[in-house]
Formats: structure tokens, C-alpha cells, sequence
């Protein structure tokens, strides 16, 4: 079979990751990028660079992986599709439920695009091997999810364009939050009910610097998350606690191995005699070294394509839903 | 790749009583002059890097062992053909006494804390990994009882035994498994098997690059082995080094650090998906051998941390070489690709 011939649209810290992964998968062939940047375009030598998405279209391809800020993206998304170009969202999917939307419409108007989104932490080694482990049905059903995701910014947090609201739609619960509440998801499915709180804690920004959201479905399942960009120590922990046990996810592997080493924590909850147990159940630590994360996904995407099967990891519908819980909270965080 | 952590609890005794553990490297001793005369060895470079520069050496029970200077593996040079080392577990008395009495004598703890554990692994990695597999192969198991187990395990529909050295009455007693009586590598030609397991057997291999890639051609694509190894790199080892009882011929030929089995894995071209040390006794052997002999000197701050801190903190410190792979327990789950 014949190479997919990709666009990449924003050469920033996400467009370099895919374009990494473009580079060394030989289903795909990278035909350029476009960046409005001067001095990111002169830093990329070994391909052809645009400077408009126009020019790009001059080419001929079949994939965009659009990886803009996110007020760029709907319009590169719903364009790209109306060309009949398969499309890689990153995420989140636009600033707001209505951006998202326009997109699922694009989508349903040309059947034949495949539409992606950028939802990266399903494919983490930990969140795999958790996903494994609750779909086997072994420790029972999922009673309930707590996240912690944050960051600590840096001196020029307050000048990035994810905190300028008309660029990025909303604050760190869009941006990073967004991840963990996509978990919640891929655990519990959906949850119809959404309250939350945000807060301006530390930075002087226009948008949240923290948000805490508490979600409940119809199936009982309750959950709590704390988004923040003040946790001077970078941290991700996600906790499912099922009916024989719990998994704890922790740190993530990353570029800078900030948020720690990556682990995956399986307890099995024990009938001991309540005194001698003290719930304090023996544990299982999975340690994970590699992230394949990029990859997996990139590859999900492109057997999608190739085989003319639909998205089912990442799809429009996973963006969409959890842009209506971060559309329910910040709704409900204003009242 | 990832590595597990898992803090049991056991002691060494329970699983090699200490009367026993004597009789058993008294018979060895005995047992290697008969079985392995130093006319019929064979030098061999590095098993895991096939360098041939030495870091270190020393002898035990008149056999040579080597670090590498690259790997820091340790092995046995010169060193016995396959078949001498078949003839030696199938007839010595050590081994006899091994498979018919001590094996026996904690027979309960074993299937608890080590048995059991295994077929976790196997039945949880296997429905993760390769949830079709229909076949499982085991290669050189010293330990019948675990036989029973595998026996057990209701999703694998042919259970294969390939081992020259089982007694036939172990034999009888395995009825719904394929028996093959022959060295693995024999044992494995023209076979196409889901899953493989290696427990401890490439240690006492002569050759552990032949038998690993024998198992790879043997493996369905995205078949699994699992492999258990004791490892030079982990604490109790290196901290006793020649003086480690588990430092022993034949049934440890090969000592692999983990670099060096790393390298060995990724020569055959299997990927690895697992590689832990969930040893748990590492720190409790030093304190024992530290106990039983006084004249060995470890390090001042290995002992102060035996007699001034606690059980907790102990604890601890095994789980710290748990989580950075410094136990000398080791395990892989390995994968055909596809």
C-alpha cells in the first residue's frame, strides 16, 4: 500500500512530537509544515516548511495533523475535511462545546475523513495496563475515580497563549485538565451531572489557575478531580477504586521526567480482621520505562485509514462529550 | 517495558531449609569432579555480550567464574557441553536428592509464594498479551510441583513438558501433558507454541543464546516466554559475591547483570515487555550470611543498617531495589513480535 502523504499545521512543542513520529513510521510521508513562526521555520531543514495553510494545500496529501493553538483548529479541522483530508486534532478540540461541535459536523458531512483527536494519556504504558486490568472484570466494577493533575508554570506562564482566553477558550482545566477528564471517561463512560469550582489563586490570569469538579453518572459512579497550574511540584495521580480493590496511576513519562517516574499501584482489598488488616492491603507496583504513547496513538489513526475502519479511541464523540462536562463546568462554576 | 514491585512475605528458610541446603552443596561438591572432569570443559566468552575481557574472578567448588568487564555478567569458563550438564541433572545425587526430597520438604510454601505467583503471571500476562494463546510449553522445570499448577491453568487448551530430566513418575502423574523428553532445544524444533516458560533454566544452560533463540523459533508470532533468572547485578550478590551460597555450578552457569540480559533479550530479537526483580529475601540472606559468619566482612553500612534499623525499614530497602531492579530475583516476560 502506497504511503499517506501528511501535513503538519503549528510547528510548536506538539507539532515537533509529530512530527518525530511521522518521521519514523513508513506508512507516513511528511510533505511539509506550516508555521507563521520565522525562527521555528528556519529551524526545520529537512522538509519542505510553509508559511500558510494555503501554501501547504498546494501539495498533495492526504492527512493534516493540525497541532495550532486552539482557536486555529476548528476552522483547519473543518477545512481540511471539506478537501477530504483525514485530520489529527490535538487536543482540546477547540475553546468551547460550539468549536467542537462545528467539527462533528464537518466530520458527519464527509464520511470518508477519518477525524482524530489528541487525547495522548490513553496510550500511556500505566493508563494501558489500568484500562487492561478494569476490563478484565477481575476486580469488579469501578465505584469511583479521584484525579490530581497540575502544574507549577514558569516566569512566562501568564504571557502564553493558553492563558489568553480568546486564543485558548479557557484555563488549565481546559488545557491540562481536559486529559484527566478524558480518563474519568475511559473508565466510567459518561457523567450527566458536573459542579465545580474554579479559582484565580496564584497567577493574574484572565483564566482559571485551578479548577475541582465533582462528576456523578447514572451508574453511581462518583468522581472528584483537582486541576491546577499552582502545584509547585508536578504531579498526575489518578485513582479508580473498584468493588475488590484499587489502582492508583501516578507520575508520567515525559520529556522532562517532571511528573515522575510512571507507575501503576493494584491493591486487592483484603477480609482480614479489621484490626490486624488496618487497611493497608499488599501491593503490586508496575514501574513503566518507555512511553509509546505517541506512537500508539499515531498508529491507531493510521490502521484506521488504511483498513477504513472508524475511530474508536479518540474519536469526535470522546471530544465532544468531554468538552460538554468542561462546558458544564465552567457553567457551573460561575454560578 | 516495565518492572513490578511486589513486597511478600517469606523467609529464606522457608522455601531451603538449611539442613537441607548443606546436603544438597555437599553433594554437589561431590557430585562435580564425577560429573564434569576438567579435560571435557569448554572455554566460552561473555553468554550475554560475547566479550571476553575480565573484570573479575574466583573459584567455587573448582569451578571457574569470570565477570565480565563489559556486561558484568558472570560465568562459568571453562564449562561443561549441554549434554554433560543433562547427564548431571538427570543422575547426580545432588539433583536426586533435589527433585525427591528437598523440593519436598517445603513443598506448601512454595506453592504459595512461588508457584502460584508464577501462574498469575502466566494467566494475567497471557489474557494482557496474547489472549488467544491456546498452547504452553515448559522447558527444564526443576520443580515438579509446579507441574500441578500448570496442570491446573483451564485456558490453555495443549500443555507441552519438555524436559530430559523428570522422573517418570512425575511423568505419570502429568497425564494431559505432552512430554517431551529431550533437551529443550531438541525438544522445541518444528514446534509452534503460544506461550514458553523458563523457569531458572537458563542459568544452568551451556549455551543461553542457543536455547533462546531456540524458544523464539518455536513461538507463534506474538508468543510470550516467561523466564525467571537469578542475577549477578542484585544486591545479595553483589554484596557477597563469592561468598553468595546462590552462587553455585552447575545450576548457575550464567549470572546475568541486568545489562547483560538485556542484551542477550534484544540478540534474539525478542522484545521485552517485563523485566522485574521481585525478590524479597536479598537483604535477609546478607543479615543471614552476615550471622552465620562473622569473618565476612560486608560493607559498614550494610551492617549498620541490619542491626540499627527495623523490620519497616528493611522492608523498605527491598522494595527500593524492587523498584530499581537491584534484587538478584529476576523475571522477564518476552514477546515474538508480531
Amino acid at each position: 500500500m502506497s504511503k499517506l502523504r501528511c501535513g503538519i499545521v503549528g510547528y510548536g512543542y506538539m507539532g515537533e512530537i509529530r512530527k518525530r513520529v511521522i518521521d519514523s513510521m513508513h506508512e507516513l510521508e511528511l510533505v511539509g509544515v506550516v508555521e507563521t513562526v520565522v525562527k521555528k521555520r528556519e529551524s526545520l531543514q529537512d522538509c519542505p516548511v510553509f508559511e500558510t495553510f494555503d501554501q501547504l494545500l498546494e501539495e498533495t496529501f492526504d492527512v493534516v495533523f493540525v497541532a495550532t493553538p486552539n482557536s486555529y483548529a476548528p476552522e483547519l479541522c473543518i477545512r481540511s475535511m471539506d478537501l477530504g483530508k483525514h485530520v489529527f486534532c490535538e487536543k482540546p478540540p477547540g475553546r468551547n462545546l460550539q468549536d467542537i461541535q462545528a467539527i462533528a459536523e464537518a466530520e458527519k458531512r464527509n464520511p470518508s475523513c477519518k477525524l482524530m483527536f489528541g487525547f495522548n494519556h490513553r496510550f500511556h504504558p500505566a493508563v494501558l495496563k489500568a484500562k487492561s486490568i478494569v476490563d478484565s472484570g477481575n476486580m469488579g466494577k469501578v465505584l469511583s475515580l479521584r484525579g490530581l493533575y497540575g502544574k507549577s508554570g514558569g516566569k512566562n506562564f501568564p504571557q502564553s497563549w493558553r492563558n489568553d482566553r480568546t486564543i485558548s477558550g479557557g484555563g488549565i482545566l481546559l488545557d491540562q485538565g481536559i486529559h484527566m477528564l478524558d480518563l474519568f471517561r475511559l473508565f466510567c463512560g459518561d457523567f450527566e451531572s458536573v459542579k465545580c469550582f474554579t479559582s484565580h489563586a496564584y497567577w493574574n490570569l484572565e483564566v482559571e489557575d485551578n479548577a475541582f469538579v465533582l462528576l456523578a453518572n447514572q451508574k453511581g459512579q462518583n468522581a472528584i478531580f483537582h486541576s491546577s497550574a499552582t502545584l509547585w511540584k508536578h504531579a498526575f495521580r489518578l485513582e479508580i477504586t473498584m468493588e475488590e480493590g484499587y489502582l492508583f496511576v501516578e507520575g508520567l513519562l515525559s520529556k522532562t521526567g517532571s511528573y515522575g517516574r510512571e507507575r501503576l499501584t493494584v491493591g486487592k482489598r483484603q477480609f482480614e480482621d479489621e484490626i490486624e488488616a488496618l487497611g493497608n492491603p499488599a501491593e503490586e507496583i508496575f514501574y513503566f520505562d518507555r512511553d509509546l504513547s505517541w506512537e500508539l496513538e499515531v498508529k491507531a489513526f493510521v490502521q484506521s485509514i488504511m483498513n477504513n475502519q472508524p475511530i474508536v479511541v479518540s474519536s469526535s464523540t470522546d471530544a465532544l462529550k468531554v468538552m460538554e462536562i468542561i462546558d458544564q463546568a465552567y457553567k457551573n462554576a460561575q454560578h | 517495558m516495565h518492572n513490578i514491585v511486589y513486597m511478600d512475605e517469606f523467609h529464606e528458610g522457608d522455601l531451603k531449609p538449611l539442613e537441607g541446603l548443606r546436603k544438597y552443596f555437599q553433594l554437589i561438591k561431590e557430585g562435580i569432579p564425577e560429573f564434569f572432569p576438567k579435560s571435557e570443559l569448554n572455554e566460552c566468552s561473555c553468554p550475554a555480550c560475547s566479550q571476553s575481557k575480565i573484570a573479575a574472578e574466583f573459584t567455587k567448588y573448582g569451578m571457574r567464574y569470570i565477570e565480565c568487564e563489559s556486561c558484568n555478567s558472570l560465568w562459568v569458563s571453562p564449562r561443561p557441553s549441554e549434554i554433560a550438564l543433562i547427564r548431571y541433572f538427570e543422575e547426580s545425587k545432588a539433583e536426586i536428592f533435589w527433585r525427591n526430597e528437598f523440593i519436598h520438604m517445603t513443598d506448601r510454601k512454595r506453592k504459595e509464594k512461588i508457584l502460584q505467583p508464577w501462574i498469575r503471571w502466566i494467566t494475567e500476562s497471557t489474557q494482557e498479551y496474547y489472549a488467544n494463546a491456546r498452547s504452553i510449553a515448559d522447558i527444564h522445570t526443576k520443580q515438579p510441583v509446579y507441574l500441578d499448577e500448570l496442570q491446573k491453568i483451564e485456558r490453555f487448551q495443549e500443555k507441552v513438558l519438555i524436559s530430559p530430566f523428570l522422573s517418570q513418575t512425575v511423568l505419570k502423574e502429568h497425564p494431559s501433558m505432552r512430554v517431551f523428553q529431550e533437551p529443550a532445544i531438541e525438544g522445541l524444533e518444528n514446534q509452534q507454541l503460544d506461550v514458553i516458560t523458563v523457569f531458572d533454566g537458563l542459568g544452568m544452560t551451556a549455551d543461553p543464546f542457543a536455547l533462546l533463540s531456540a524458544i523464539f523459533s518455536a513461538l507463534a508470532p506474538g508468543g510470550l516466554c516467561f523466564l525467571t533468572t537469578t542475577l549477578i547485578s542484585g544486591f545479595d550478590l553483589q554484596t557477597l559475591w563469592d561468598a553468595a551460597e546462590n552462587i553455585h555450578p552447575p545450576t548457575r552457569l550464567n549470572i546475568f547483570s541486568d545489562t547483560g540480559l538485556l542484551t542477550l533479550v534484544q540478540k534474539t530479537g525478542f522484545e521485552c515487555i517485563e523485566f522485574s526483580t521481585p525478590g524479597v529475601l536479598d537483604l535477609e540472606i546478607v543479615a543471614a550470611e552476615q550471622q552465620k559468619n562473622s569473618s565476612n566482612s560486608i560493607p559498614r553500612f550494610i551492617a549498620y543498617l541490619l542491626k540499627h534499623r527495623d523490620e519497616n525499614t528493611h522492608k523498605a530497602f527491598q522494595e527500593f531495589l524492587q523498584a530499581h531492579r537491584l534484587s538478584s530475583y529476576g523475571r522477564l516476560l518476552l514477546r515474538k513480535p508480531t
